[in-house]
């Protein structure tokens, strides 16, 4: 592989699994393209979801558990930096317990918000880690979507881990 | 797959920018917001200008072995401090199961 390139993680993830004799991936597939919903305001007058999947909770907040954990959390924009936490099973917490904007960007858009690039933010959290497809398509998107909605959101950003 | 993506050529636990590292964090979360406005194709993705500044050495043993932590089905406060000040009936939690 050349160091050039992206780490081709299926391919590393495929190996991994054959090393540790485990089934192979049950990797998720889409053949149809997600729909492009095209923005009808301009951006400062959008009110923006930031969804972060790194396991990310508040003090205060029950913290996720590791074992398919479909819950989520609604995180008030204006918590300390301080009082947020990161708990996860599967990658290096070391930057994101250091410096919690690695993970979820909230300190980079209420500087946005400041400045008026953005009209409003709200704020989400979940696990990722879910070893179900399944559940995450019928039970967690649905739910989350149907907050969203709710909380009249124009636009998300979602940051995986 | 979403709409529009940004890709970073970052090792994992760093998608919106290295730690303290403010500038580079704003202008990642500015292109973010560029892309809604910019990009007109479903499954586009936008590949930053980003190098790990430690060079690319950390690729090779990316995803080479299980460094998974073991899994437990009950909160896993990353202080237990947090776990005495959890509210019990949490209202800022949605639980789905």
């Amino acid at each position: 592989m050349s160091l050039n390139q992206p780490v081709d993680y299926i391919e590393r993830t495929r190996t991994l699994y054959e090393s540790l004799s485990y089934p192979p991936y049950g990797w998720v597939r889409s053949d149809s393209a997600v729909p492009l919903a095209v923005s009808t305001k301009p951006g400062k007058e959008c009110r923006v979801a930031l969804i972060g999947s790194g396991g990310i909770y508040a003090r205060g907040q029950i913290a996720f558990h590791h074992k398919d954990d479909i819950s989520f959390r609604i995180i008030d924009p204006n918590t300390s930096i301080a009082d947020l936490r990161v708990t996860h099973f599967a990658y290096d917490m070391t930057s994101a317990r250091q410096d919690i904007n690695c993970v979820l960007p909230l300190e980079p858009l209420r500087h946005l918000q400041t400045e008026g690039t953005i009209a409003d933010l709200t704020v989400y959290t979940l696990m990722g880690g879910i070893y179900s497809s399944r559940r995450v398509t019928e039970t967690l998107a649905p739910a989350l979507t149907a907050t969203l909605i709710q909380d009249e959101v124009d636009l998300a950003i979602l940051v995986p881990v | 797959m979403p709409p529009r993506t940004l890709f970073i050529d970052y090792p994992l636990g760093q998608t919106a920018g290295r730690a303290h590292h403010c500038t580079e964090q704003q202008m990642i979360l500015k292109t973010a917001l560029r892309a809604l406005e910019e990009m007109n194709r479903s499954g586009d993705i936008w590949d930053l200008p980003l190098a790990w500044p430690e060079g690319p050495g950390w690729k090779e043993n990316a995803m080479t072995q299980d460094d998974r932590l073991e899994r437990h089905a009950f909160p896993q406060y990353q202080f237990s401090e947090d776990a005495t000040v959890a509210s019990p009936s949490c209202p800022t939690c949605r639980f789905l199961d």
